[in-house]
């Protein structure tokens, strides 16, 4: 440990002041965190030219610039004892190397972890929530911050041997990346389902610390790329031959023979004209909704779709499948109209010719019964809720609750109020005076939820925005003020099924949405067509 | 084990080109063992898979009695090593420098590290990267010295370094050489000429010679035959002569395998009664040139 402890020294004095950038950077961004309390919401400001040499901005960015750094002093430190050539001094040397591995890492955990650790013990602190009650999730944070970042960092690093092939490594890994992002939109359902990114961090993870240890004990440079290579070509292979179909069919397994699915949708007819689109679709796809009536939801029940299938027949000989995408919207008891979007190929448009096609519709679904249901009128000040953590009324164009949590946010949380009961004022500007019974909700719900959110600060900020939605229409956003009473429960997840609706002599042409045109005239008006 | 390293068929290929051509190497414990040639020989890549800086693609080696494969973190503590193209943490003041690789080696000697830097005259609140060439090989050589190495290994440490710190280099390395073996890979013939026990010839990956010094230059002697007549060269020569090269009624060559009466009863032999044979001792550099020249034939004939 002597020999880890001297390199670690030599390091800290050689590179510190990439580590007092560091530490600045860590600073900052917890004093921006705190500011965020009593400013406003995080990024509420706008950034003019003027903005751009604030310190308020560059607070703000402290976080990106916060990642960069950080990988900015791992690149130095690994570079301090390169691990790649044949000229380094340092390697006819008595280093030994799991000593000098720690070296590296007691410098990443002295200037990254450390510091961040405490700053995060002090947000909690001075948000109000004891550190210590949280100590297991600040370590899950650190685990975090180690798997995901400092690992594939190190990793990458240590097979270069200078800042521009590192710069070169890093750009590579982005277009391979991008690439990545790329092939999933197109490989059907690939975007949808998540049960394959398990094997592929399993698999990132296992490189990195393998690339890491073969370098430092082997340094085999040529080996540990060709690691990389490798591993870019299994995870391409994973995205492309993964078993998607099976594994929707796996997790939301079909409703057996007679039993209902909890909702019943209708299509309804077309609008008189075809709709109009914010979004210009692509060239080659044409976009198409569905407006679809809904019914048969029971009193107590949510309904979340979590994906969507969309298959198109007809007697052209048409057969298209759209493969699975995440949906994620939640239908619940009061809901009466939702739209389904989809986007057809021009090509597969054009050969129906107008024709009648046969459009069956999978969700992978997931159905919640309401608990826990008690009722709440919102104070004034500052109040708690179990769930949410410390809660204060929160905006000034649109009135909600803002709540901090520690870690992470809520795994369920239901809040309903009457519109009819509000405090403050009604429904969206323009809107109808609303009727008792009408409901307006807002969910925060967490699938999965770990003993701390990843990120740099251990505060999960919830905004609690009351919605609802007319029909079919635009999202409607009501104020929630101090004295509102609400409903406050915790939906419980019941099932996960997959069922379908099959909708026979459609026809696409009645339910496309065309695109806004836009032009722009001499006068300088914006005219729509 | 009496060695300090030996090698047995050390074959080094970078992908097609052949670096090493299975080097069969010795150089006994306690030996100044120089090993020379022309660029491109493969000195640095036989040091650099002694130093197990990298792997060789066949054969092994042996390094102070441990293979050279396994040369790694500890076993460096007995092993100074100095090359002429080094990375070094120049960032470091040459004090600092010391001081960083001090507690690495438990042999380091305080008292022998102040005696270095004094005899070097190093500057030591300057930084690495400020000082010269030279002053920075003696830096590195103090570093690589004070530990009480069992084996120094120098490669190319000469080169581009004024005579002076030559001198003062090779001064430092002979009151090491009773404690260390030291092994050199050197351009310099005249330098090691003068302070080395065993010399190796190196060429095209190959070990061509391998013997003491003292031995070499007592075998290799440049001869000049005088003939009443123009002697005829036949293809009937030994051996060990080479660069056989006539002039009028002279013949000139060089004899590898020296020895007075046997090279003169060759000669009688050979070429018919000299009227007068001049044998003159070799300087190291010229035994090379030679045996550069020759190309790995023992006997070239030469015409003019």
């Amino acid at each position: 440990m002597r020999q880890a402890w001297h390199i670690f020294l030599k390091d800290l004095r050689r590179h510190r002041w990439e580590a007092g950038v560091c530490l600045l950077l860590t600073i900052s961004v917890g004093w921006n965190e705190i500011h965020s309390w009593t400013t406003g919401e995080l990024g509420a400001r706008t950034f003019g030219v003027g903005g751009f040499f604030t310190i308020e901005f560059w607070s703000r960015m402290a976080p990106a610039l916060l990642v960069f750094a950080w990988a900015f002093l791992i690149l130095r430190a690994v570079h301090a004892e390169s691990l790649v050539g044949d000229r380094q001094f340092w390697i006819t040397r008595p280093y030994e190397w799991a000593k000098l591995l720690a070296a590296k890492f007691l410098f990443v955990f002295a200037l990254i972890n450390l510091p961040l650790f405490l700053l995060d013990v002090y947000l909690l602190w001075r948000a109000g929530f004891p550190p210590h009650h949280y100590f297991a999730g600040l370590l899950w944070m650190q685990l975090g911050l180690l798997v995901m970042l400092i690992l594939p960092f190190l990793a990458l690093v240590s097979v270069t041997a200078t800042l521009a092939q590192s710069l070169l490594a890093f750009l590579i890994v982005a277009l391979y990346m991008a690439g990545m992002v790329y092939l999933s939109d197109k490989i059907p359902s690939s975007s949808f389902s998540g049960s394959s990114d398990v094997l592929s961090a399993v698999l990132f993870v296992a490189v990195s610390v393998a690339i890491i240890v073969l370098q430092y004990a082997r340094r085999r440079t040529a080996t540990a790329r060709w690691l990389i290579v490798g591993l870019g070509g299994i995870l391409l292979l994973i995205l492309a031959v993964t078993p998607y179909g099976s594994i929707v069919a796996n997790n939301w397994p079909a409703l057996n023979e007679g039993e209902r699915p909890g909702f019943d949708l209708t299509l309804m007819p077309a609008r008189s004209g075809a709709t109009v689109g914010f979004i210009s679709p692509e060239k080659d796809e044409v976009t198409i909704r569905l407006p679809l009536a809904v019914s048969g939801i029971a009193s107590d029940e949510i309904v979340r779709f979590n994906g969507v299938l969309v298959r198109v027949g007809s007697v052209h000989e048409v057969n298209w499948d759209s493969g699975w995408h995440t949906d994620g919207r939640e239908l619940f008891p009061e809901t009466r109209i939702i739209e389904m979007s989809f986007k057809l190929p021009r090509q597969i448009y054009e050969r129906l010719d107008g024709a009648p096609a046969t459009v069956t519709i999978s969700f992978a679904v997931t159905r919640f019964r309401d608990a826990n249901r008690r009722e709440f009128s919102v104070p004034d000040g500052e109040f708690s809720i179990a769930e949410a953590g410390t809660c204060t009324e929160h905006g000034i164009d649109l009135r909600s609750v803002r709540c901090i949590a520690p870690l992470h946010g809520p795994s369920s949380l239901l809040v309903t109020a009457d519109a009819s009961k509000l405090t403050c004022s009604v429904m969206g500007r323009g809107a109808a005076k609303p009727k008792p019974g009408d409901l307006v909700r807002d969910w925060a719900y967490d699938a999965d939820p770990d003993p701390a959110e990843f990120g740099i600060v251990p505060l999960h900020y919830l905004n609690i925005t009351l919605t609802s939605k007319e029909g079919a229409g635009e999202w409607r956003f009501s104020d929630l003020c101090p004295g509102t009473p609400v409903v406050l429960s915790n939906p419980k997840r019941e099932r996960a099924y997959r069922t379908q609706v099959t909708f026979d002599g459609l026809r696409f042409s009645n339910y496309r949405e065309l695109p806004m045109r836009a032009s722009f005239q001499t006068t300088n008006s914006f005219a729509l067509k | 084990m009496d060695d300090a390293i030996r090698t047995e068929n050390l074959v080094k290929r970078f992908r097609k080109a052949e670096a090493l051509r299975g080097l069969n190497l010795t150089v006994p414990k306690g030996a100044i063992y120089a090993l020379v040639g022309s660029n491109g020989a493969g000195k640095t890549t036989t040091i650099k898979l002694l130093m197990n800086i990298f792997g060789a693609t066949s054969g092994r080696a042996e390094v102070l009695g441990l293979d050279s494969r396994q040369i790694r973190g500890t076993h460096l503590a007995s092993i100074g090593y100095v090359s002429e193209n080094q990375q070094i943490p120049d960032w470091m003041r040459a004090d600092s420098f010391l001081a960083f690789l001090r507690p690495f080696y438990p042999t380091w000697d305080r008292q022998l590290e102040d005696k270095l830097t004094r005899q070097f005259d190093l500057p030591l609140d300057r930084r690495l990267r400020t000082l010269s060439r030279g002053t920075r090989m003696k830096a590195v050589l103090a570093s690589a010295l004070a530990f009480h190495p069992k084996l120094i290994v120098l490669d190319e440490p000469f080169t581009g370094l004024d005579p002076l710190v030559r001198d003062q280099l090779i001064q430092s390395l002979v009151e090491r050489a009773a404690e260390s073996t030291i092994f050199i890979s050197s351009h310099d013939l005249g330098e090691i000429e003068s302070f080395a026990t065993h010399v190796g010839y190196l060429e095209n990956g190959q070990l061509r010679l391998s013997e003491e010094l003292t031995t070499l230059v007592e075998r290799f002697r440049s001869v000049e035959a005088v003939f009443d007549v123009v002697p005829t060269l036949n293809g009937n020569l030994p051996p060990s002569w080479m660069h056989v090269a006539t002039a009028d009624a002279a013949v000139r060559f060089i004899e590898t395998r020296f020895n007075a009466e046997k090279t003169s009863s060759d000669i009688e032999q050979r070429l018919g009664k000299a009227r007068d044979v001049t044998f003159s001792p070799m300087s190291l550099r010229s035994i090379f040139i030679a045996m550069a020249k020759s190309h790995g034939k023992p006997a070239l004939e030469e015409r003019n």
